[in-house]
């Protein structure tokens, strides 16, 4: 987490990573550099080095080894986003990546329940007075991600 | 609880996928999602929550369309701290990439 937070509306902070959107990976690299590095508003930056990607970007992918989703995690993806998947990792092994398996140690469902559950817990600090006000046009899908129940709330803040 | 769990996630992730630079998945289960059809549950964040999770750069690049037209995409996580390397697996694919789009629309 390079970017310092400082200025950003926040959500949940031990979550929120600003980053840039670009029309190319050399412009997001670039913006990249440009925005990381140490800021005294937000400490957290100083845990990191400022990210140097300038000098490795164009090395290329020869001999680097890249891994590919599991067979389970293969499960409930679009077969049209499993192909367009399927051929991007056949592109890098053109290019001279090792493509390799692996297992992860749970399902990348658990990950991104436990980030729900942060993600509520932290934003209820922040808008927790909208949500809970009836009166504001708040979206119905988002309302109950924020209203976590007590209990949920307290277990992540301990 | 969830915050020391997640260290523990953390950690126990990075044992097992230790000796890789990174780990391609798609950006999302689906194309793009019409805002109506959309659930309680973000399924669309299936495969970026848990890059969020360890709260690393995890650089998204295009990869094609749906037959609808929808931008699909290929996600690239690397391990916390090595965001250069994730961004040289993506300008190589991208390079790549655009060198294919351009041998098919000229042949």
């Amino acid at each position: 987490m390079r970017i310092s937070t400082y200025g950003v509306l926040p959500l949940s902070s031990t979550l929120d990573t600003p980053g840039p959107l670009a029309r190319s990976v050399e412009d997001a690299a670039l913006i990249y550099r440009a925005l990381s590095g140490p800021d005294p508003r937000d400490p957290q930056t100083f845990a990191w080095d400022a990210g140097g990607s300038a000098a490795t970007l164009r090395r290329g992918v020869e001999g680097l080894r890249l891994a590919i989703l599991p067979d389970a995690e293969r499960i409930g993806v679009e077969k049209e986003v499993l192909a367009a998947y399927d051929a991007a990792v056949n592109a890098l092994a053109r290019l001279g990546a090792r493509i390799v398996r692996v297992e992860f140690p749970r399902r990348l469902s658990d990950y991104a329940g436990a980030t729900g559950v942060i993600i509520g817990a932290e934003g209820y600090r922040f808008v927790g007075h909208l949500v809970d006000d009836d009166t504001l046009p708040t979206d119905p899908h988002v309302r109950p991600r924020i209203q976590l129940d007590e209990a949920s709330r307290r277990a992540t803040t301990l | 609880m969830t915050l020391l769990a997640r260290e523990e996630h953390k950690r126990e992730f990075a044992a097992a996928v230790g000796d890789v630079d990174a780990i391609l998945t798609p950006t999302a289960q689906t194309a793009a999602i019409p805002i109506r059809a959309r659930g309680p549950v973000g399924t669309s964040a299936h495969f970026t929550r848990p890059g969020n999770y360890s709260r690393t750069l995890r650089p998204r690049v295009p990869s094609g369309f749906s037959t609808e037209g929808l931008p699909l995409s290929l996600q690239i996580l690397c391990h916390a701290g090595e965001e250069a390397t994730a961004l040289r697996i993506g300008w190589a694919y991208e390079a790549g990439h655009q060198l294919e789009g351009a041998q098919t629309s000229g042949a």
